[in-house]
């Protein structure tokens, strides 16, 4: 479980580094795959596209998935990969900006594990990181692989 | 014809006598109006109409005259039988203004009259032949007349056909009592041992009378009595054709005037028309069936032209005339005179409707009245229609400008964000990674930035939170506005347990609105009583409702706390506008734009009334007679 990696998906630069930096500070070791876009994280988790040579085997830890993406927005990656048998699984945070009601209920309803606000304070943001490092890494039993 | 000499010499107390008058007096006053409606507006129609009516106050005339100069009674008598005579074939004249009458009749008519003239020369030679000729051509030619008129007035619908209900009875009357002479005449003339029946004689007079009533109601009705089939006709056609008329098109409800049109007054065919002025010419929007074979026509410019063509178009009659000139167009589909209206709303002139008739019609203002109801009935429909539309137009344009503004507040709240996330989080990083490197001032600046940044991820919230408040969908309920005071007094005091606040709220306060909204609303008028009054040693805030009758009620969140300058109160609800500093009192300002942003949702007003250092109270109306 240690060398399983935690998929970012994420456009904004500045929050890519924010995240990882928030992960440093909590002293997660797991590998980060980044990616900017829906497509891309679709492409990548059904290796397909620039990943067809990805081994399928190889499933993340799990994803933050960010609302707002280009092309494909997060809510739309979701439904596709809870519609997959292979990925169906797979432990899925959403990260947003958005406190939005709507934006929560319809991320709940289409089947996301855990809904995390971006808050503008990077120090709730490593507290947030943490708790959800307790929560999937430590308490959480992860799907078995197949 | 004896009674005249009678009634003329004083017997007029007999109810004979009584009748006599009255017919006679009917009879006068049709000759009378008709001829001055002829010497007034001269025209064929006016013409025939003077004629029938001429006869007949002729016939009455020579009696009069006979019994005044006996020495010249028999003058009088050939005026009598001719006026008489005569009658039945202006008669028929008449009649061809509603029912074409073939020509061959009319010529056989006018040579049977000529002929029964003629055959008055011999009467010294043959009293009875010539006598039976004239009665017998009057009752054949009155009787033919009269059987068009009632089947007129059986068949023709609108104002018309309630006029010819009582013209038939004048001419059917007379027709009846000229025909039973004529069979009473042949059988003495067969038998002259059998006398003259008395009930004929006594009846005369009668139907006389009554002949001259039906025909004065037919022809000169009095106003009360045209009102009341006016009214008849109007009601048809509101009933028929504006119902439900405001989901109506333009086109359906030009269709339903032209129909309802021809329906009330008769004629050929009905068209709405509007005037084109890129093609100069007239385009024809509807017609009733059958259509003429027509989409547009030209009209050559004159006078009616312009009439036709101005905004500000009365109702016009088009006799024949100045018709040929005009409409060779409607000509050319057999149409000889017709009626111009103009469909005039508050709004617009909607166009022209036309209708075009075979016949000169009988009674021009009748018709001109009519129409001017009917168009009025319509072109108030197509205003409402359109107003309507518009409305509906202009609410939908409103609803997408509420949500383009709602996404747009949306996507600007989140944008917003992320950039103040990376400069907090890397002001952050420089903090807890690079603390050695900084001095204090370093450090102080990097604290400040990072300040500003909570306080603009506060104002950012604060604007979700006002255009969520716009966006939510709102439920109208008996609200117990007491019950919610109290429950935001006690989670106030629950939070700041340490305060000493005087909490009064009236009994049974209720209002009529969205429960959760106006809790919100409550909340920051109570949270801020409590926030302003922070500095009084016996702070008090007072919730009620205002004694008023008959408006809206007016509640009130009242405290004695700093309270502000009157000259300001106009800032008061704006967002993030702010009448203290931060430092005295927290808050960004939101507050009380969420309140009127709530209160205004309901339809209802917020104000505000205070003195510096003497307490503030916020009165409120939740719009509630608006709903009733």
């Amino acid at each position: 479980m240690k060398n399983k990696k935690i998929l970012l998906v994420e456009d904004s630069p500045d929050d890519q580094e924010l995240i990882r930096m928030a992960f440093e500070d909590g002293r997660v070791a797991n590998e980060f795959v980044v990616l900017s876009d829906g497509l891309q994280a679709l492409d990548y988790l059904f290796c397909r596209g620039a990943y067809v040579e990805r081994d399928i085997s190889d499933t993340p830890l799990f994803i933050l998935l960010d609302l707002k993406l280009p092309k494909l927005n997060g809510l739309e990656v979701l439904q596709q990969l809870r519609a997959n048998p292979q990925t169906a699984l797979i432990p899925i945070i959403m990260l947003t900006s958005s406190n939005e009601e709507q934006d929560i209920l319809t991320s709940y309803q289409s089947g996301v594990n855990s809904y995390v606000r971006k808050p503008v304070d990077f120090n709730q943001f490593t507290e947030a990181v943490k708790q959800l490092k307790f929560y999937w890494l430590i308490l959480n039993e992860t799907p078995p692989d197949r | 014809m004896d009674n005249a000499r009678e009634s003329i010499s004083g017997a007029y107390m007999t109810i004979e006598g009584l009748l006599q008058i009255l017919t006679q007096a009917i009879f006068f006053f049709l000759a009378g109006i008709t001829l001055f409606r002829w010497w007034r507006y001269p025209s064929r129609l006016h013409l025939d109409t003077m004629l029938v009516f001429l006869s007949m106050g002729l016939a009455f005339l020579g009696q009069d005259l006979q019994a005044l100069f006996p020495e010249f009674s028999s003058i009088f008598t050939i005026l009598i039988a001719t006026a008489l005579i005569i009658h039945p074939y202006f008669l028929l004249r008449l009649v061809k203004y509603f029912h074409p009458i073939p020509l061959w009749i009319q010529r056989l008519a006018l040579a049977g009259l000529i002929f029964v003239l003629i055959s008055f020369a011999f009467l010294q030679i043959s009293p009875v032949l010539p006598l039976v000729l004239a009665i017998g051509y009057f009752a054949i030619i009155q009787g033919y007349a009269s059987y068009i008129i009632v089947r007129g007035a059986i068949t023709i619908k609108g104002f018309l056909g309630h006029r010819l209900r009582l013209a038939s009875i004048g001419s059917g009357l007379l027709a009846l009592l000229f025909i039973v002479a004529l069979v009473l005449l042949v059988i003495i003339i067969l038998n002259p041992s059998i006398p003259a029946p008395a009930w004929f004689n006594t009846s005369v007079q009668p139907i006389f009378a009554l002949s001259g009533i039906g025909y004065y109601l037919g022809f000169a009705p009095p106003r009360w009595i045209k009102q009341n089939w006016q009214y008849k006709e109007f009601y048809n056609f509101v009933n028929q054709t504006a119902r439900q008329s405001y989901n109506d098109s333009r086109l359906a409800l030009f269709e339903k005037l032209a129909t309802g049109a021809l329906q009330s007054i008769g004629g050929e065919t009905a068209l709405v028309i509007n005037w084109d002025g890129s093609k100069e010419s007239f385009t024809i929007e509807v017609q009733s069936d059958p259509p003429l074979p027509i989409e547009s026509f030209q009209v050559p410019p004159d006078r009616v032209t312009e009439i036709w063509k101005n905004k500000q178009g009365y109702l016009a009659y088009i006799p024949q005339d100045v018709m040929s000139e005009t409409a060779q167009w409607a000509n050319e589909f057999g149409a000889k005179t017709m009626y111009v209206v103009p469909i005039i709303g508050a709004l617009q002139p909607w166009g022209r409707l036309l209708i075009l008739m075979r016949y000169e019609p009988l009674f021009v203002q009748d018709d001109l009245d009519l129409l001017a109801l009917l168009v009025t009935e319509i072109a108030t429909s197509l205003d409402k229609a359109s107003l309507i539309q518009e409305l509906q137009q202009r609410q939908n344009a409103l609803e997408v400008a509420n949500k383009e503004l709602e996404s747009f507040s949306y996507s600007v709240s989140h944008d917003l964000r992320a950039p103040l996330r990376a400069v907090n989080g890397f002001s952050q990083a420089l903090v807890s990674k690079y603390a050695d490197s900084l001095d204090e001032q370093g450090v102080h600046y990097l604290n400040r930035i990072k300040e500003n940044t909570h306080q603009m991820g506060q104002l950012i919230d604060d604007l979700l939170s006002l255009s969520r408040i716009s966006r939510r969908e709102m439920e109208k309920d008996n609200v117990n506005l007491t019950r919610l005071a109290r429950e935001i007094d006690e989670n106030l005091r629950a939070q700041e347990p340490e305060r000493q606040v005087l909490f009064e709220v009236e009994e049974q306060v209720e209002g009529l609105g969205d429960a959760d909204l106006i809790k919100i609303a409550l909340q920051n008028l109570i949270s801020n009583a409590w926030k302003f009054t922070s500095s009084r040693a016996s702070a008090s805030v007072q919730v009620g409702v205002l004694p008023t009758q008959n408006e809206d009620k007016v509640f009130f969140v009242r405290d004695n706390g700093v309270g502000f300058d009157m000259t300001y109160a106009n800032k008061l609800f704006g967002a993030f506008q702010r009448l203290h500093s931060t430092a005295e009192f927290p808050g960004t300002g939101i507050g009380l734009a969420i309140v009127q942003r709530i209160i205004h949702r309901h339809g209802g007003t917020v104000w505000a009334e205070a003195e510096l250092e003497k307490g503030a109270t916020f009165y409120f109306t939740l719009g509630e007679t608006h709903e009733k």
